[in-house]
C-alpha cells in the first residue's frame, strides 16, 4: 500500500474511533510548557513535578541515585523540546527500586476509551526517544479507581538517537473508571528497576490487578549510571490500534490546558493590583486564576513582595485569606505590622506565588 | 502510588472569620498552604497519614 493509501486507512480508522480532532488525550506531549522552570538539579529521592508541566518525576529508592531533570532543546524534526534526565549520581538498583516519568489522566477525560465496558476499546501510545543505553524499556498503566494494570515494551537500537515507538494496549472490560476530576489512570516510562519488580512475569499487554513482580519488563535498562541520559517528546495517546501523526497543538493552547492543573503568579509592578486592610497587619487581595483548576489548589509563596504604605515596604509574609483558594481564585493575605488603617487601599506587587491542582 | 514527606502541619484560621482556611505544611521540604478540599492530592495525602498515624495536624496558634 502506498504511503498515501496507507496514511487515507489511518485516517478512516480515527474517524472509526471518533476523533478526528482532539485525539491526542496527552497535554503537553511536545514538552512546549514548563512553568515551573526548565532544569532541576540534584533530584534525588523525592517524586514530583519539577520542569515539564503534566510530566511527573516518580522515584522509589532511597539510595543515592540523582538526576539533572531538564526540559531540553535536544528533540527530533519537528519538534522543539523533550524532557530530559540525566543521572548525576549513581546507585545499583535493588529491591523495589523504580524510577520514571508519568503522565496523569482525569477520568472524566478518558471516558471515550470505554474502560470496564463491553464497548472498551484498544488505545495507542506514541513518543519518540533517546536514551545513551540500548536495551528494553517498560511503558507501564495504571489504572487507579479498578487497580487495574498492564504493561508493554520497546527497545531502544541505538544510543543518542531519537526513535518513533507506538505501542497499542488491547481493551480492559474489566472496572470502570471514575468519570469525574479525579485520577483516571497513569502512563509511566521507566528509566530505572530493581529485581523486585522484574521477578514475576512481565504482563506484556495483558491487563491485571497490580502485582508488583510483574510491573517491569525482565532486563529493564537502567539509567542509573552517573552520565545516563533518557529523553522522552512527541507523547501521544489516542483511542484505537493506530498511531496517527502527533497532533501539534499551540504554545497558548497547550499553556492553558496545563494551568488546570498548576499555575504560577508574579504580581508585576506593571499592573499592580490593590488590597484593603481589615485590621493593621492584614490587607487582602482576590486574584482570579487564568483558567479553572482541577480541584481546590495548594498556595505556595516563593516571595511575599512589597505594599505601598506610603513607599514601598517589604511585606512580612502573605498567607491565604478567607476559607482558602476555590478552583476559580485565591485571596491572599498580604501581613504587614502595623502599617495599615483599616478600610484603606493598598497597592501590592512582587508577590510570587503558585497553585497547584495536580492529581 | 506516590510519597510525600511531610514533616509539619498545622490549621491555619482565617483572622477576619475564625474560620479555618486550610493547612499549612511543609511537604517534601516546601512550605505549602493545603486547602480543605479531598481533592486535592496534598490534603488526601496529609488526611492519610493523620488516619494512618503517621501525622498529628497542629491547631491553629
Amino acid at each position: 500500500m502506498s504511503s498515501k493509501a496507507r496514511g487515507l486507512a489511518d485516517l478512516g480508522n480515527v474517524y472509526d474511533d471518533g476523533a478526528l480532532s482532539n485525539r491526542n488525550l496527552i497535554i503537553n506531549g511536545a514538552m512546549q510548557v514548563a512553568q515551573r522552570g526548565t532544569s532541576a538539579t540534584g533530584v534525588t529521592n523525592t517524586s514530583g513535578y519539577y520542569t515539564v508541566d503534566r510530566f511527573d518525576y516518580y522515584t522509589q529508592s532511597s539510595g543515592s541515585v540523582g538526576y539533572t531533570l531538564s526540559q531540553s532543546t535536544d528533540a527530533p524534526n519537528g519538534f522543539g523540546s523533550s524532557l530530559k534526565a540525566e543521572c548525576t549520581a549513581s546507585q545499583t538498583p535493588t529491591g523495589n527500586f523504580n524510577t520514571y516519568f508519568r503522565h496523569k489522566f482525569e477520568g472524566q477525560n478518558v471516558q471515550s476509551i470505554g474502560f470496564g465496558t463491553p464497548d472498551a476499546k484498544p488505545f495507542t501510545v506514541s513518543f519518540w526517544v533517546k536514551s545513551s543505553k540500548t536495551g528494553p524499556f517498560t511503558l507501564s498503566i495504571y489504572r487507579y479507581s479498578s487497580i487495574r494494570t498492564t504493561g508493554l515494551s520497546y527497545t531502544v537500537n541505538s544510543v543518542n538517537t531519537w526513535e518513533y515507538k507506538t505501542l497499542t494496549f488491547s481493551p480492559d472490560t474489566t472496572g470502570a473508571v471514575n468519570n469525574d476530576a479525579s485520577q483516571g489512570f497513569q502512563v509511566a516510562w521507566f528509566f530505572g528497576s530493581g529485581p523486585d519488580l522484574q521477578s514475576g512475569t512481565f504482563t506484556n499487554g495483558t491487563w491485571s490487578s497490580y502485582v508488583e513482580d510483574e510491573y517491569a519488563v525482565s532486563g529493564q535498562t537502567n539509567i542509573t549510571t552517573i552520565g545516563d541520559t533518557f529523553q522522552i517528546t512527541g507523547v501521544q495517546l489516542e483511542v484505537g490500534d493506530t498511531a496517527t501523526p502527533f497532533e501539534h497543538r499551540s504554545y497558548g493552547d497547550e499553556l492553558a490546558r496545563c494551568q488546570r492543573y498548576y499555575e504560577k503568579f508574579t504580581l508585576i509592578d506593571a499592573y499592580r493590583p490593590n488590597a484593603i486592610a481589615w485590621g493593621t497587619g492584614n490587607t487582602n487581595a482576590a486574584i482570579p486564576f487564568t483558567v479553572t483548576k482541577r480541584a481546590s489548589p495548594t498556595l505556595i509563596v516563593h516571595a511575599s513582595g512589597d505594599v505601598f504604605t506610603g513607599s514601598w515596604v517589604s511585606a512580612d509574609g502573605v498567607a491565604i485569606a478567607g476559607t482558602g483558594p476555590t478552583i476559580n481564585g485565591v485571596s491572599l493575605d498580604i501581613q504587614k505590622a502595623s502599617a495599615y488603617t483599616v478600610k484603606y487601599g493598598y497597592f501590592i506587587r512582587n508577590q510570587i506565588f503558585s497553585v497547584d491542582a495536580e492529581l | 502510588m506516590d510519597n510525600m514527606n511531610i514533616t509539619s502541619a498545622q490549621y491555619q484560621v482565617d483572622a477576619l472569620s475564625g474560620t479555618n482556611s486550610g493547612i499549612q505544611a511543609t511537604i517534601d521540604g516546601t512550605e505549602m498552604s493545603a486547602p480543605l478540599d479531598p481533592a486535592n492530592r496534598h490534603y488526601a495525602e496529609i488526611m492519610r497519614q493523620v488516619e494512618a498515624g503517621e501525622l498529628v495536624i497542629a491547631d491553629a496558634e
